[in-house]
């Protein structure tokens, strides 16, 4: 038994191709199974009629496909879009002095850190339902501001297109420090002690060399929040109010209440190709950044 | 105040949690002078450098730093006249070699033109094909031309003093004994001041004009490499710069500037000593091992002492070889065997062979407490 082990270990190791295609092979097989097949079967149902009970009718028709386009839709796309990338704006805008703050502290830095992935510990439905609490007109941010005789209506917050945007950043903010920490963690002290002695105060050395070296964590926290944004549907749906509908929502209610399988592939499917064109935007960049500029 | 020290450090202390890591440090270095701060690590040679640059960790919490003159203490670093040279060059991996040495031409706002052609210049000094390298990437470069475009980097703002950390450190060997005289021979040509810290003794030695040797956050002695070699003040000196054997002993009695040594063991040799050493006084003595010869049993000739001792090993260095002497107290010293004198006529020094430890007496350095 033994014997066989080291041999079939001796055999892997003289054919590194092998080794790689079994080390591959469980991802492989559970991407496919799980992930490749429902895609495609899902792509095809984007073509077929649609049964008036949900799933669809044998036959091919591009009726669905045709819908997207009109005006009402490419609105809820447009609007998805825009708030997504307001989000990952103001998302990179609170989590870069965070990770600065963390990366710059050594007692507290563990201590930190857990309390960014901490949020981790309940689900996201749960931490919707909080903002809910914090936020209502009878909620803790009213009860205060009342109290102190800021305001003496409650202030409309819940509800709103802000609302829906508050809930994206805060769900969203520890897939952006994360990589940031990450890329600031692993910038040599050293290059900022040059470039302060080359005459650099310290707003400069950000600007040149901070920045400029932790872009690639910046673009990658940046995908982490702009993609789950954007094909998200509980956050506008609990926060928004059902009022500020994304695409997301507009998936979800196509498979649900609307009973319409094939148009929801379509959306679904709109919805991935604009989510590609960000990620091959993200990859041309990376490939740029290896290969290098010019001065 | 036209000779004022390009650099003075005065009494400048520094503390890690109630530990000193620099204390009271004093020097002057003159300008165009090479200097070299030279240590075992954790001796504060880099905490030194590092104060004299102005970086925010460490701040020194006692004494004056001048650079030509002025009080510099609380000075950032880019309001200092330095440049500086790191360790492991620290070189911008997202610009190109001309973007790294055009960086503080730009932070000065020098127009673009001018710049390019410092650049160029730049590059020239450090002997880097301009046509070749200037749009390179710096992590396309080996370990000697990071360097370079590092010095080049630090030069073209033409900094009244250069700071180099280790800078030769992470080279191989043998370019590094190219970048020495490299180094040196910038020094002289630009004028510029440079001050060098290092934990190779033989680097300090070749490259400085004069050479501090700190231990414990402290300077142990400043002097030329030539002082420092032939008259090491402490044993600590005598052993960290070059090899040193060490001889304890009694005063007996000193009769016309020669005092007489006995050691715990028995044995008696003599050296020179100034007017302060009377009979009754501790003292010990490097000899260094090239300092020392070994003959074949015969007793010491006029002015010398011999000591006797058995060959224990013998070292083969290259240049020369070292034989490793047991004396009767059980201590070894080393004796170095220049090549013509590796045998006695025909006859090579063979281990366990019984041989006479022999040194003139001015050739041995009375050392301090």
């Amino acid at each position: 038994m033994t014997r066989l082990r080291s041999r079939v270990a001796a055999a892997l190791h003289r054919h590194p191709r092998i080794q790689a295609t079994a080390l591959l092979l469980p991802a492989g097989v559970w991407l496919a199974v799980f992930f490749a097949i429902p895609l495609a079967i899902m792509a095809t149902y984007a073509f077929r009629p649609r049964h008036i009970l949900g799933g669809v009718y044998p036959g091919w028709t591009t009726v669905h496909v045709a819908r997207l386009v009109e005006p009402l839709y490419l609105a809820v796309l447009g609007r998805s879009v825009v708030l997504s990338l307001l989000a990952t704006a103001l998302a990179l805008l609170v989590s870069y002095p965070i990770a600065l703050v963390i990366v710059r502290s050594t007692r507290w830095r563990s201590f930190l850190l857990f309390l960014v992935v901490l949020p981790f510990w309940t689900s996201f439905l749960v931490r919707t339902y909080a903002t809910i609490f914090l936020i209502r007109d009878t909620g803790l941010i009213n009860q205060v501001l009342q109290a102190i005789g800021v305001t003496h209506q409650p202030l409309r917050m819940l509800y709103t297109p802000g609302a829906v945007l508050f809930g994206l950043v805060t769900g969203f903010v520890p897939f952006m420090v994360l990589p940031i920490y990450a890329s600031l963690e692993k910038l040599d002290p050293a290059l900022l002690e040059a470039a302060e002695v080359l005459g650099a105060p310290e707003w400069r050395r950000f600007v040149r060399v901070i920045w400029p070296l932790t872009l690639p964590g910046v673009v990658v926290g940046s995908l982490l929040v702009f993609v789950p944004s954007l094909g998200s549907f509980l956050t506008s749906d609990l926060l928004g109010g059902a009022k500020v509908e994304l695409i997301g929502n507009l998936v979800q209610n196509q498979f649900t209440s609307a009973r319409n399988w094939p148009f929801g592939s379509a959306l679904s499917f709109l919805l991935l190709m604009v989510v590609m064109l960000g990620m091959l935007a993200q990859l041309r960049y990376t490939a740029a950044h290896a290969k290098g500029k010019t001065a | 105040m036209a000779d004022a020290p390009a650099l003075e450090l005065d009494r400048v202390s520094r503390r890690y949690k109630g530990v000193p890591a620099v204390d009271r440090v004093s020097l002057d270095v003159a300008s165009g002078e090479f200097f070299s701060l030279v240590g075992p690590s954790g001796s504060g040679k880099t905490t030194t450098l590092r104060m004299i640059a102005g970086f925010d960790d460490p701040e020194p919490d006692g004494g004056t730093i001048r650079m030509l003159g002025q009080v510099v203490n609380g000075r950032r670093p880019y309001q200092r006249p330095i440049g500086m040279v790191f360790q492991n060059y620290a070189l911008f991996p997202h610009l190109t070699v001309a973007g790294n040495i055009a960086f503080g031409l730009e932070e000065r706002r020098v127009p673009r033109e001018e710049i390019r052609r410092r650049v160029e210049r730049g590059l020239e000094l450090v002997r880097l094909d301009a046509a070749t390298f200037f749009s390179r990437r710096t992590t396309e470069l080996s370990g000697g031309q990071r360097q370079r475009v590092a010095l080049a980097r630090a030069l073209v703002l033409e900094p009244q003093i250069l700071l180099l950390d280790e800078p030769l450190a992470a080279l191989d060997p043998q370019l590094r004994v190219e970048m020495r005289l490299e180094l040196r021979e910038l020094n002289r040509r630009l004028g510029i001041t440079f001050v060098l810290v290092t934990h190779d003794q033989e680097e300090a030695l070749v490259m400085s004009d004069r050479v501090a040797v700190m231990s414990a956050g402290r300077i142990m002695q400043i002097g030329s490499p030539v002082e420092i070699y032939r008259h090491p003040r402490t044993a600590f000196v005598a052993e960290f710069i070059g090899n040193a054997n060490i001889y304890r002993g009694r005063v007996e009695g000193v009769s016309g500037g020669l005092a007489t040594v006995t050691q715990p063991d028995g044995q008696t040799w003599r050296v020179p000593v100034g007017p302060s050493v009377t009979a009754g006084d501790d003292v010990q003595v490097a000899v260094r091992p090239e300092w020392q010869e070994l003959t074949a049993g015969e007793r010491n000739g006029p002015g010398t002492n011999a000591l006797p001792g058995h060959i224990r090993e013998i070292n083969f260095l290259g240049e020369s070889s070292h034989a490793v002497v047991m004396l009767p107290d059980g201590r070894d010293v080393r004796v170095a065997l220049h090549h013509s004198a590796l045998s006695t006529g025909s006859r090579p020094w063979q281990c366990g062979e019984a041989v006479m430890v022999r040194w003139r007496f001015e050739d041995a350095q009375v050392l301090e407490r």
